[in-house]
């Protein structure tokens, strides 16, 4: 018998590479290796055949099965990985979820849109060196009114405006009250924002409420000026809408400063363009300031000759009824949940 | 305040258009609200003469006019009106003219006769009718005018009327002459005071008896006679369209120069018919209960407070407020007294409001007049008296009251207004400034003389806003402030902030609520009739009961929003609200006596329509977890019944060593019916300084190195003891072992013997220094089992 176990093996090689290939199952590569590769498989019994060969060409030989054999186990190996594989593929497949279905997760809280303006606020002006100052709602009319410079007589210390306890203890009517009290107490440099809620005989309606909230800052120092003040403002505003903000000034009137403005800013939705956030004017009033009266540096006990200051007063609302758009103040106070969600 | 731009340009000549004057007056300080340009709905209407007329053929009641109105041809008009004649000159609205209201006049046939256009009545040209007289037909122009001229500049309907906001400070600006001030100031225009005829105010006290009492209320009061009136004098077309523009209604002559002359000076004048005052004038208060008709013919009650103008009768007019009907000026009124006068802000603030009046008059005296202006407007109406042709002016006028001008002064600092400002202004640009704003100065220059229509000024810091406002402040130069300041927050913002962003993400939404409560929620709490929440700071002027009282509960707030989202049929709530109660309590703080405590308060709300999710426990979780985070240690949780308005069964309160935190629990059923709430709504509340002072610092603790063992128990016990018991024997008992226990299992059933509940733990042992042997931990468990049999808790 001629025996040309070259010739063999390499057509087991050819053969097995070829149904290795196109097996579709691990049930058929495990029926392959042991076709193949098994205790009776054929290369194994190509093995057996080297006994018969000469002594010169068995060592060829046997290396070139081993090699065969070698070839073929990777070849399993490999596709059996593959196998293994697209199986795991396809089982993924199966367990597909429609990701649109809604999500498990909890919802947290919010907070009220008018503590998210403050805050917002507050993290602006304690970066500019303020601090955060707060002071009684039932307060005495003294430093609601006299140490404002708002003298006995005035329209606002009037029933029609003010919502009085007894002859001398109201409900405060601007948190400047605060600013009385601590300039009692303490001496320039001052740098302070007073947020709170205040009080004003007003009925409810889609801008004004009996209770409302404001931010007042005040600065005391040596030297301080009209230009700081303008600085100040600019300087929040443009942190505060996150673009750039122009500002400008038109006199006004209030007891507790001199000189006094009220501040428009420019639109921060369209950017002095007209648009109906700004309703075509390209400003928006935001709020009043002026420099300290030297009265009520005298009546806190800091020299006026030494020192001045500036105030300014937010309406907490009418900025975030601004800042989201909102129609009507009456949404603040009644607190739905459809309305809370939203911030 | 509005102002005719015609009338202002009586005093200063403003070559600006309407937009750019609205912008440079806002600017300088004269705030402009709006502005609005008359005569513009009427188009194509002219002054036309009638040259003949003739009857209708066809109609009785028509007429044929033939009018001239300056054209190629004469036009034939036909009129139903009957008060037309030859020669007449008369509005007339050409073929296509366009009237208020948005009517069109065409050419048309009336009973086949061609009419090219329409006569016109007062009423067609929107122009009000102050008489019925005065209506009748078409109106005839008696005015000097041309034919073919523009109506609108023939009657001078043609005006820009801008709408003002005056400050507090600034009562001179409501008035033509006070903003012709400002204007000029604004433009760099010279302004010249008008001249007065000294002869108006000469005296006479023979004639005319003015009597004050009440000299603090009244500091200034002259009054003028003025006889011989000729009845049928009406104002001319300039004065009565002028008063239109400023939304005034012409009346007559006499009523319409106290009118004219308020609004250009600002001094508020009124007219007696002086053979309705029987005796002298006397300037009193009201008696108690004093009745007066007044000029709308409403019988009005004084009262003692209120300061009037009587005879020696009656009273006659509630000063600076109203007129009396009896006094007021009629159409046979003869003889008139001028009544100029000053009267006091305050007292005619409160009476306007006590009867409910608002006029131009009070309005005015609210902001706080000068006494100086009395002269002014006597003199004005003195003088248009004359020039209408109204009558002769006597000269009797009395006057009470100050009478020296003695301006303020004020020593001028530029270095302090520069310093003020942030400017570096030199002392003329200062001075230019003023001047232009009518400050005047002394010879040496140093001081400043203020103008006597100027009250609000009295010292620098006042210059430098004028000095300001005129250079306009935008103009200024900012400038970042200098030197270093710490932004701070107390420990107590911190603490709120965080408690806040807890609340939140245990999934709260934040509310606000009104701190303004009604005192019928004492009774829908239950709250027994002394119990201390009754003592509540009463606010004396609410608006009405709802707000009535600061509230020294924040519960019931909290309900009403739990019942208003009910109603908004939100299935689900779980609210939060960090707000203060005010308690009535005498105390110092930093600044002294304080009468009212003012204590924040953490309020809990949730319910939940639609699940079983929100209950007792799901809110104990949310504090439980709240007290853990903040650094709350050791909080006890104890059954209450002592809250009326909480469910006695399931509210508990939350203490520290003794020291009441708050409660938590479901909300008695019959206060959530008295809300109209769905039983089962859960509230919680919290002193939030109480909390706040029982923080504790967090200190690391070492992660435990050696492995814990496992045991679970199962017992029973009674029915009604709580759990917190049994965990303090075991815990009494394992000692520092114990790591942590947990109950994973609480149940009661058909294993379990009546009145008897099952409890099963999870306990896990735990040492620091070694690994626990079995036999160890044994130990411990037969221990604690022990301890537990003792207290009647056996094992299962």
């Amino acid at each position: 018998m001629k025996v040309d176990l070259g010739g063999d093996l390499e057509k087991i090689r050819t053969e097995a590479k070829k149904e290795i290939e196109s097996a579709k199952s691990l049930k058929e590569l495990e029926e392959l290796r042991v076709r193949y590769l098994g205790k009776k498989g054929e290369i194994t019994s190509v093995l057996r055949g080297l006994a018969l060969l000469a002594d010169d060409v068995r060592p060829v030989i046997g290396n070139l099965v081993n090699s065969v054999r070698a070839e073929l186990e990777s070849s399993l190996n490999q596709k059996v990985l593959k196998i293994k594989g697209s199986e795991l593929e396809n089982s993924l497949k199966s367990e597909s979820l429609d990701v649109t279905l809604p999500g498990k997760s909890r919802k947290t809280g919010t907070k009220h849109p008018l503590r998210t303006t403050l805050d917002a606020m507050k993290e602006i002006f304690v970066g500019m060196g303020f601090s955060v100052v707060s002071g009684p709602e039932i307060e005495w009319d003294v430093y609601n009114f006299d140490m404002l410079n708002i003298p006995k007589n005035h329209l606002a210390r009037n029933e029609s405006d003010t919502f009085f306890i007894t002859d001398d203890l109201i409900l405060r009517t601007q948190t400047s009250s605060v600013q009385a009290r601590h300039m009692q107490l303490h001496k320039p440099p001052i740098r302070i924002i007073s947020p709170g809620k205040v009080y004003r005989v007003d009925e409810i309606d889609s801008t004004h409420s009996p209770m409302f909230h404001q931010v007042e800052g005040l600065v005391v120092d040596k030297g301080v000026t009209m230009g700081n003040l303008k600085h100040t403002l600019e300087t929040f505003f443009e942190r505060f809408y996150g673009r750039e903000i122009r500002i400008r000034f038109r006199p006004h009137n209030f007891q507790f400063t001199e000189p006094s403005a009220e501040v428009d800013i420019s639109c921060f939705v369209c950017g002095g363009e007209g648009c109906r956030t700004c309703k075509n004017e390209g400003w928006i009033e935001a709020l009043g300031c002026g420099m300290v009266h030297a009265n009520v540096l005298s009546m806190c006990g800091i020299d006026p000759v030494e020192y001045s200051g500036f105030a300014f007063g937010f309406g907490l609302e009418r900025i975030a009824m601004q800042k989201f758009e909102i129609d009507s103040l009456r949404l603040f106070f009644e607190n739905d949940v459809r309305f809370l969600e939203q911030f | 305040m509005l102002l005719s731009l015609n009338w202002l340009n009586d005093f200063v000549k403003i070559e600006d258009d309407v937009k750019g004057f609205c912008q440079k007056m806002t600017f300088s300080g004269s705030k402009v609200e709006s502005f609005s340009v008359l005569g513009e709905d009427i188009k194509d209407v002219v002054v036309g003469k009638i040259v003949s007329l003739a009857a209708h053929r066809d109609a009785q009641k028509l007429l044929v006019c033939e009018v001239d109105v300056n054209a190629e041809k004469k036009l034939q008009i036909v009129t139903g009106a009957q008060n037309v004649f030859a020669g007449a000159l008369v509005p007339v609205a050409l073929d296509g003219a366009r009237l208020p209201g948005g009517v069109k006049i065409k050419k048309t046939k009336f009973r086949g006769i061609e009419s090219c256009g329409m006569l016109c009545s007062r009423s067609e040209l929107g122009l009000e009718v102050s008489s019925p007289a005065a209506e009748e037909g078409i109106l005839i122009i008696t005015e000097e005018c041309k034919v073919g001229q523009n109506i609108l500049e023939a009657l001078m309907m043609k005006d820009e009327v801008v709408d003002f906001e005056i400050t507090s400070n600034r009562p001179d600006c409501l008035s033509i002459i006070g903003l012709a001030r400002e204007a000029a100031a604004t433009y760099g225009l010279s302004f010249t005071e008008p001249v007065r005829d000294s002869r108006y105010i000469s005296k006479n006290l023979e004639t005319l008896k003015v009597e004050v009492e009440e000299e603090t209320l009244c500091k200034r009061y002259m009054a003028k006679l003025v006889r011989g009136v000729d009845p049928s004098c009406c104002s001319p077309l300039w004065m009565q369209a002028r008063l239109r523009a400023m939304g005034m209604r012409p009346i007559s002559a006499v009523v319409d120069i106290t009118n004219y002359v308020m609004l250009e000076t600002g001094q508020p004048m009124h007219a007696f018919d002086s053979d309705k005052v029987s005796g002298k004038i006397i300037v009193r208060k009201a008696k108690q209960n004093e009745k007066l008709v007044t000029l709308d013919g409403i019988s009005r009650q004084l009262d003692d407070s209120m300061l009037v103008i009587a005879d020696d009768e009656k009273a006659l007019a509630v000063a600076g407020v109203i007129g009396g009907l009896e006094s007021g000026i009629t159409k046979d009124t003869k003889n008139i007294i001028f009544e100029s006068a000053n009267f006091d802000q305050v007292s005619v603030q409160q009476t306007a409001k006590k009867l409910g009046i608002r006029t131009e008059s009070s309005q005015r005296f609210e902001k706080g007049l000068s006494p100086f202006l009395c002269a002014e407007g006597l003199s004005r109406a003195c003088e248009l008296v004359e020039k209408l042709g109204v009558a002769a002016v006597d000269e009797f006028v009395v006057a009470f009251g100050v009478s020296d001008k003695k301006p303020v002064e004020v020593e001028l600092d530029c270095d302090f207004i520069n310093q003020l400002l942030g400017t570096d202004f030199s002392t003329d640009q200062i001075k230019e400034k003023l001047l232009r704003l009518g400050f005047g100065f002394s010879k040496d220059k140093g001081v400043v003389i203020v103008p006597w229509f100027r009250s609000d000024i009295q010292n620098n810091a006042d210059l430098a806003e004028e000095v300001a406002r005129i250079y306009d402040y935008n103009n200024i130069p900012s400038a970042p402030l200098i030197g270093t300041c710490n932004g701070v927050l107390t420990e107590m913002q911190k603490f709120e902030d965080q408690l806040v962003d807890l609340m939140i993400s245990s999934g709260f939404c934040e509310v606000l609520t009104y701190t303004m409560t009604s005192p019928r929620h004492f009774e829908r709490l239950m709250l027994g009739e002394d119990d201390a929440q009754r003592d509540c700071v009463i606010i004396r002027n609410p608006l009405g009961e709802d707000t009535s009282v600061m509230r020294t509960n924040t519960v019931p707030a909290m309900l009403e929003l739990l019942a208003s989202n009910q109603g908004k049929r939100n299935e689900r709530a779980l609210l939060f609200d960090l707000g203060c109660e005010y308690i009535k309590k005498e105390f110092k703080d930093e600044n002294g006596k304080r009468l009212v405590d003012e204590r924040p308060a953490l309020t809990i709300g949730a319910y939940d329509l639609s699940g079983k999710e929100v209950d007792f426990y799901f809110i104990k979780g949310v504090i439980e977890n709240l007290l853990e985070r903040v650094g709350v240690r050791d909080y006890r949780f104890v059954k209450t019944d002592k809250l009326t308005y909480m469910h006695s069964g399931r509210t508990a309160s939350v203490s520290v060593d003794g020291c009441d935190l708050g409660f938590l629990g479901e909300l008695h059923p019959t206060v959530a019916e008295s809300y109209g709430l769905q039983k089962g709504a859960l509230v919680a509340k919290f002193d939030v300084r109480k909390m706040f002072e029982s923080l504790t610092e967090k200190r690391y603790k070492q992660i435990p190195k050696y492995p814990a063992a496992l045991r679970d128990i199962a017992l029973i016990c009674d029915e009604n003891l709580p759990v917190f018991e049994i965990e303090q024997i075991i815990r009494g008992a394992a000692k520092d072992s114990l790591e942590s226990l947990r109950l994973f299992d609480v149940y009661l059933g058909d294993q379990i013997p009546q009145g008897k509940k099952g409890v099963a733990y999870s306990l896990k042992f735990q040492s620091a220094k070694k690994t626990l042997e079995d036999e160890m931990v044994n130990k411990l468990v037969v221990k604690i089992l022990r301890a537990l049999e003792e207290k009647g808790i056996i094992l299962r």
